[in-house]
């Protein structure tokens, strides 16, 4: 077990001493023995570091990065560490989440080819943590959980006119849930559309 | 490949930085060859500041980049202000598609505020939803203005970027103008895998525009990697502008696409324990490509730990020294703009002068690495007083040139010039 005093778990963790006590301010890393210049941080703070950086790629927010760190030990966090990071989501997918997140329909994607997508299969050809993996002599493992939840494969998407100047896209199939709800948001749309008092 | 490095002799007592110069050389393409396909999405601004001039050889620059490309490449064009509008989705750059997107994009006029965000996701989007296997998949986003609609945060623009350039979408930004956000495209190509243009005259739009589509048509090498693999404790980084990737043990730098004959200097920061008297580092780097066109594996002489004297004489190599000295200074420039443009005068001189002094220190009689440090020195009242913006963008185009070795007005450096 390694021990390092402020500089030297910056200097290996590619941080800056600010980020490491706002870290600890978060409880994202637990406090250091010692203070002051004293205070001494272990390769747990160091693997920590590391996985929230491989987290923060995820986009994931701080918050939901605590939680998941709290709920693993030193040696799981070292352990994951050492394993090559799932594989990506398309470049389709990737970017029709961060306009979601936007509030943004994305555009209607073309039908998907029979077999993987090559879009898919393009990407992962070209993902780092691939080429990382390459130099290792290891491929990413296949049927690794990936964060975020795959679109269904036969999604289409489905325009609906609210008004001659408004349309929703909808990506089909939705649970039973979320169409009654889109039912009531295309309704309550058109009331207020038309000018009446949903 | 070959590469060198500053010192080999690392202290006992304490960590040591030490600078490794990797020289890379692309192959030549030859003409039996055929280039990889490109699809480029030209995301335009026309934001109002567009207006005039700008716009006017943008669309000129555009048109006439689609006119290069061949059937086998694939174009979008994208323009956004406050929203934006996909005014050619993916097409086949055939005759037909070729002459439908002249038209298309001569239709485009300025007016309105600068959702850069989504003008380039949906520039990425239009690659993304055609993406074939060998092709180059560039994203060209031309701007004069400052994201000020949807996102606008350097940092989430920047991971965006690593995010696309991950899967396969590279991004190159060219800034109009004096109004343009450096910084921001500076953040978004690092992490996007691409250039950032500074065209301060509308001028020349159409050489900048037109360059970067012949590099992107250029290409010999995809998907460049460096790795260093090195021993536990040890800390690897690029001083050199590129993203790293780091694992523990290993460091690989992504170097994107290699162009013909470039030559490329790429400089890592390694930073070594403490260790035992006589005790040895080693260190391995390899160079790769996803197409397999570059591949090579050298291990640099072993890192030895000695004694305070025989660490403080030893014979430094001069040629990595003045690398690692020019990306410093370079560095310092770029931060000098920052704080020369606010006003704090003092903050901009002081960044400046430690520089030049941290380089004196190791600077000997060597004259190369002098004249790096009186360079900047001589630099002084000039950042100690206001600057016109034109100036600033463009000593912070040029610095930012040095930190991943290409000229001064961005291209790649080349061993036989293709103008020559």
């Amino acid at each position: 077990m390694s021990s390092y005093s402020l500089s030297d778990l910056c200097s290996v963790s590619g941080v800056t001493p600010r980020t490491v006590r706002y870290y600890v301010s978060q409880g994202l890393l637990r406090p250091p023995t010692g203070s002051g210049p004293a205070a001494r941080y272990d390769d747990g703070h160091r693997d920590r570091l590391r996985m929230i950086r491989r987290l923060q790629r995820d986009h994931l927010p701080l918050a939901e990065i605590r939680s998941r760190l709290d709920a693993l030990t030193d040696a799981e966090v070292a352990g994951l560490l050492a394993e090559p990071a799932p594989p990506m989501d398309s470049a389709a997918d990737y970017i029709a989440r961060l306009l979601a997140g936007r509030g943004v329909v994305p555009a209607p994607r073309p039908a998907p080819p029979p077999g993987p997508p090559i879009a898919l299969q393009r990407a992962m050809a070209s993902s780092p943590e691939r080429l990382l993996a390459m130099h290792a002599g290891v491929a990413p493992p296949d049927g690794v959980p990936v964060t975020e939840p795959e679109p269904p494969a036969r999604a289409t998407w489905e325009r609906v006119t609210l008004s001659p100047d408004l349309e929703l896209h909808i990506r089909r199939p939705l649970t039973r849930e979320d169409a009654r709800r889109v039912d009531r948001l295309i309704g309550l749309a058109r009331q207020i559309l038309r000018g009446e008092e949903p | 490949m070959n590469a060198t490095t500053d010192r080999t002799y690392i202290r006992c007592n304490g960590r040591s930085d030490r600078y490794i110069l990797v020289r890379i050389q692309a192959p030549a393409s030859t003409r039996t060859s055929t280039r990889d396909p490109l699809a480029a999405a030209f995301v335009l601004d026309r934001s109002g500041s567009m207006s005039g001039p700008k716009i006017a050889h943008a669309r000129d620059a555009i048109a006439s980049a689609i006119g290069s490309l061949a059937e086998a490449d694939r174009f979008a064009v994208v323009a956004f202000d406050h929203g934006v509008e996909t005014v050619m989705p993916r097409t086949a750059a055939d005759g037909p598609g070729r002459e439908a997107g002249r038209q298309a994009v001569a239709r485009i006029a300025a007016g309105g505020n600068t959702n850069l965000y989504e003008g380039w996701l949906r520039g990425a989007e239009q690659l993304a939803q055609g993406m074939e296997p060998g092709m180059i998949q560039r994203v060209l986003l031309l701007t004069d203005g400052h994201a000020n609609v949807g996102v606008t945060d350097h940092d989430e623009l920047a991971r965006t970027a690593a995010g696309l350039r991950d899967r396969g979408i590279t991004t190159w930004a060219l800034g109009f103008g004096d109004g343009y956000d450096e910084a921001l495209l500076d953040a978004i190509v690092t992490a996007g895998g691409g250039q950032a243009l500074d065209v301060a005259d509308p001028d020349r739009i159409p050489a900048a525009v037109a360059g970067a589509v012949g590099e992107a048509l250029d290409v010999v090498a995809r998907e460049v990697t460096l790795t260093a693999h090195v021993g536990r404790d040890l800390v690897v980084e690029p001083l050199s502008r590129f993203r790293p990737m780091s694992t523990g043990e290993r460091t690989t730098v992504l170097l994107g696409e290699l162009v013909s004959e470039q030559v490329l200097e790429v400089v890592l920061r390694v930073n070594f324990p403490y260790g035992r008297l006589g005790e040895r580092q080693v260190v391995v780097l390899e160079l790769a490509s996803a197409d397999g066109t570059m591949n090579a594996r050298i291990a640099l002489p072993d890192f030895i730990y000695a004694d305070t004297a025989t660490n403080d004489h030893q014979v430094r190599d001069r040629v990595v020294d003045r690398t690692v000295a020019r990306i410093y200074a370079a560095r310092a420039r770029k931060g000098a703009v920052g704080t020369n443009r606010r006003g704090d005068y003092r903050s901009a001189v002081g960044e400046i002068e430690r520089t030049a002094a941290r380089i004196r220190q190791y600077a000997g009689d060597d004259r190369e690495l002098n004249a790096i440090a009186d360079e900047l020195d001589a630099e002084r009242v000039m950042w100690s007083t206001p600057r016109m913006e034109s100036d600033l963008k463009r000593a912070y185009s040029v610095a930012s040139m040095v930190e991943v070795d290409r000229t001064n007005d961005g291209w790649a450096r080349r061993t036989v010039d293709p103008d020559a």
